[in-house]
């Protein structure tokens, strides 16, 4: 599982953190069952907080997504098995980080995306 | 054409020289010690083994001959299984010194309690420590001899086009983690220590026999389950059930990497051979990372093309100053 984050982007490392975990999962890379590296292990590797890590993690629990269980490795719950929702959401957020790299309101970002689907 | 440059080749012949010498030092010692103190020993060769079955001197002086001669059979044929393989070889090389050297201490030390006695003198307790002590300084001489192995070098190339290459910004930090599981290595460490259980009722095998397949088993069965780090240091493989043994490659040790559909683990392992090193559990897609000592480092994962694009968009940002975004 590749976990990528970027000091120098706007989105919080956190989001950054748990966004890898959903694009490992939304394109087939990462599967039910699959464990997620321990915390501990890419917080140092990425020099980044341990409490970062954890808040990316607990955002995957949030969402159904990963299982945490104290003393137990993370692992990657059945939803996972629901891909299609997953790229979709995958899809979204690299669209909401090219709209705040261009600099555009949230109004102007809903209007482009209304734009695009009434055009398919 | 071979791209692969031969890095062992520096200092082999050399090499290969001074791990063949100790087998004619092994053969030589005794017509030698024989030929200088022949004139101050007792009749028979009195060193070791039952009295009434010592033979002459003339035959025992060749006794160790075919030992040495299938020993440097065994060293040569190695040598060339690991020809590009330097550091392996430097340890042939000491390996064969500290062997040479515990032969001819052992047969020194038989044959000096032997002059000028008149007839079969007891082994001496400082025997062994002697041997041993010079079968280390031998060993050392040995090390220091082959000298230390040829380096390629830090590479100061990138990865060449072509290959998978992540995008990484110039502050961005990546870890690629995943954990591989070999059911081949399972499945032959408990046949092995099921044979090694079965062993003493179908025949009656002395203790150390059962050992080594226990050992062999067991080291089968605990690389089963591996764990492969990739970070900003390098590239890191533990075995989560020996003991956490890692082994870790720099990025400076690596050339270029790239996704394979499929490739044979054969020869592979923690150390491997001349082909590469690594774990490759079964059909499907296979890490493949080009090392500087001319050697490949091979894994299996489902997701190694975007391992490989990791590792190459860490060389590029290492070797170019790029960040993959410069590159397009």
């Amino acid at each position: 599982m590749l976990i990528v984050v970027d000091p120098a982007s706007n989105q919080p490392l956190a989001d950054q953190v748990a966004a890898s975990v959903r694009a490992a999962v939304a394109d087939g890379t990462a599967g039910p069952g699959d464990r997620l590296p321990s915390a501990r292990s890419v917080a140092t590797a990425l020099d980044i907080n341990l409490h970062t890590v954890l808040r990316g993690y607990q955002q995957l629990r949030d969402e159904g997504l990963v299982e945490l269980r104290r003393g137990r490795a993370a692992t990657i719950t059945q939803l996972a098995a629901d891909r299609g929702r997953l790229r979709l959401r995958d899809a979204a957020e690299r669209f909401a980080a090219a709209a705040r790299h261009l600099g555009a309101s949230d109004d102007e970002a809903v209007a482009a995306l209304r734009t695009a689907l009434a055009a398919r | 054409m071979d791209l692969v440059p031969d890095l062992a080749q520096p200092g082999r012949a050399r090499r290969l020289a001074l791990a063949l010498l100790p087998s004619l030092v092994m053969l030589l010692t005794p017509p030698i010690l024989v030929a200088v103190f022949g004139d101050r020993l007792p009749p028979r060769a009195y060193t070791g083994g039952l009295v009434e079955f010592a033979p002459s001197w003339d035959r025992w002086k060749w006794m160790s001959a075919p030992v040495a001669v299938i020993y440097a059979l065994g060293l040569a044929v190695i040598f060339v299984r690991w020809w590009r393989w330097p550091g392996l070889q430097r340890w042939l090389v000491t390996s064969s010194f500290a062997t040479a050297g515990f032969m001819a201490g052992t047969v020194g030390a038989g044959l000096g309690v032997l002059i000028d006695a008149d007839g079969p003198v007891p082994e001496p307790g400082w025997m062994f420590p002697v041997a041993s002590l010079v079968a280390l300084a031998a060993g050392l001489a040995g090390w220091h001899a082959a000298g230390p192995p040829p380096t390629a070098g830090t590479p100061q190339d990138p990865p060449p086009a072509g290959l998978p290459a992540m995008t990484l910004g110039s502050q961005a930090r990546a870890i690629y983690v995943v954990s591989g599981w070999s059911n081949r290595r399972l499945l032959r460490g408990v046949a092995l220590l099921a044979f090694a259980a079965l062993l003493p009722l179908m025949l009656s095998p002395s203790w150390p026999t059962v050992a080594i397949f226990v050992m062999i088993g067991m080291t089968e069965l605990l690389q089963a389950r591996t764990r492969l780090q990739i970070d900003g240091r390098g590239m890191e493989l533990t075995l989560p059930w020996l003991g956490r043994l890692r082994r870790f490659v720099p990025y400076a040790e690596i050339r270029s990497a790239e996704a394979r559909p499929s490739t044979s683990g054969r020869g592979l392992g923690l150390v491997g051979g001349p082909r590469g090193w690594g774990y490759v559990s079964g059909p499907g897609p296979v890490l493949a990372l080009r090392l500087t000592d001319g050697r490949e480092f091979l894994y299996s994962t489902r997701d190694a093309e975007s391992a490989a694009a990791l590792v190459n968009g860490s060389l590029h940002r290492l070797r170019e100053g790029t960040t993959g975004a410069d590159r397009r």
